[in-house]
């Protein structure tokens, strides 16, 4: 069994697993907002470059994204950096992939009348997206984004094999300590599982207080 | 100044090779039993028996929340430390935790898809004096296997990427021959840039042929 001092190694490796995540998410989002009107555009040449960039993003594994920065961080910026800021960009690059993909479906889903409205009423295009359009697409954005979140929660677990010391990282670091393999894994997944379905309970909450009249435009 | 140099990658291609065999392989046998007990937990998802419906859906729930590299560490480190003797290869430790946390997700997306047919059309049917087995063959299937096609697809492709995490416990599949090949030419970056394209094709290959088979053989859904 574990003691208590392995016990809260864990516990420190959890926090760590869940600060990398929300501040991947928080940039991947901004990246995300810029990509999902770009994607949202009408022009087509625009929309299929940036399409682009979410395949690519979303669809390599993002073992292979970790190792990219990872060995390409050093030879093309000259950089040395910690495994946590290798982690988080990686990771934030991989979530902008979703992310814009989350806001582009509900950018699409915002009633095009309001477009033309603030239009007619003069408005430039960067106002009418940042003031009309972003604060309703960020309230369709919450539910779909909540999943996001827990497939992003649940990938940083990959930032181990660059020697970032997360949730599962540690939790080899203690099995080694104590040769008690199963146990250890057993209660590193207890406390991915109590993380990530206490935020999809959150998240089942909000979706019904924002209200399914909002949410049935969206095709995600 | 870095200067990049892909052409070496290129003397390894028989490497990479026999890694996408392994990958491919590996894919096929996860899509395979992933699908097929996908298919018996949503039926257990949508059973009356309390026992049933609360075991399959705690299941799921488990499986979607817990990452699957630690489904693959237990699995692989976790089971031959409890029960001594017992050894499981890297590949079928592999095979089973791929297998297991894309049945969670198979068993949503197929549950999707027979909850989204209509009941009056499952009546409607009854009422043309069709048999249990008729309705299921004629109405059920095609019209719930045109429902969740899309999302099948992309949750099969998501398989072909997931099991690039085999290479963590040393199975030689695609990613971990890309690893021999950076150490064998120091060329780490410029193999795993030419990694990540072989996986968006890859998976490329795997949607097109998705959307070519659904375009000529899935009935539309005029709903």
């Amino acid at each position: 069994m574990l003691n208590f001092n392995q016990f809260i190694l864990l516990l420190k490796g959890a926090r760590l697993t869940l600060e990398i995540s929300i501040l991947a998410m928080l940039a991947g989002s901004i990246i995300g907002i810029f990509i999902g009107f770009l994607r949202a555009s009408k022009n087509p040449v625009i929309r299929n470059i940036f399409r682009i960039y979410v395949d690519i993003f979303r669809g390599s594994p993002l073992i292979i994204q970790l190792f990219i920065i990872y060995y390409g961080l050093p030879i093309i910026f000259d950089l040395d950096v910690s495994a946590f800021f290798t982690a988080f960009i990686a990771i934030t690059l991989y979530t902008s992939g979703y992310m814009a993909e989350v806001f582009k479906a509900s950018i699409e889903a915002v009633s095009i009348t309001q477009w033309e409205s603030a239009y007619s009423l003069g408005l430039t295009y960067p106002v009418i997206a940042l003031k009309i359009i972003l604060p309703q697409a960020l309230k369709i954005a919450v539910p779909p984004s909540i999943g996001v979140l827990i497939l992003v929660i649940k990938d940083s677990s990959l930032a181990s094999v660059i020697g970032f010391t997360e949730l599962t990282r540690m939790s080899n670091i203690v099995r080694a300590q104590t040769f008690t393999t199963f146990d250890v894994y057993a209660m590193a997944a207890l406390l991915y599982f109590i993380i990530c379905y206490s935020i999809s309970l959150l998240g089942s909450y909000l979706e019904k207080r924002i209200g399914s009249s909002e949410l049935h435009k969206i095709n995600y | 100044m870095y200067v990049f140099h892909f052409n070496e990658i290129f003397e390894y291609l028989d490497i990479l090779w026999s890694g996408m065999l392994v990958t491919f392989h590996l894919s096929v046998l996860t899509m395979l039993f992933g699908t097929i007990l996908g298919i018996f937990i949503a039926i257990a998802r949508l059973s009356k028996n309390r026992l049933v419906y609360f075991l399959s859906t705690m299941y799921v729930e488990v499986l979607r929340n817990v990452p699957v590299l630690l489904v693959l560490y237990i699995i692989y480190y976790g089971i031959s430390s409890q029960l001594k003797g017992m050894t499981i290869s890297a590949f079928w430790a592999s095979v089973i935790a791929l297998s297991v946390n894309s049945s969670a997700y198979e068993a949503e997306i197929i549950r999707g898809g027979i909850n989204g047919i209509m009941k009056e059309e499952i009546e409607a049917a009854f009422s043309l004096s069709l048999k249990k087995m008729q309705v299921f063959h004629y109405i059920i299937i095609p019209h719930a296997l045109r429902l969740i096609w899309d999302a099948l697809g992309n949750q099969l492709v998501a398989i072909i990427l997931g099991s690039s995490i085999a290479s963590i416990i040393t199975l030689n599949e695609l990613t971990y021959n890309a690893l021999e090949i950076g150490s064998r030419t120091s060329r780490h970056f410029e193999t795993f840039v030419v990694l990540l394209f072989i996986y968006v094709v890859l998976g490329f290959i795997l949607s097109s042929l998705f959307r070519l088979i659904k375009k000529m053989f899935l009935r539309p859904a005029n709903l």
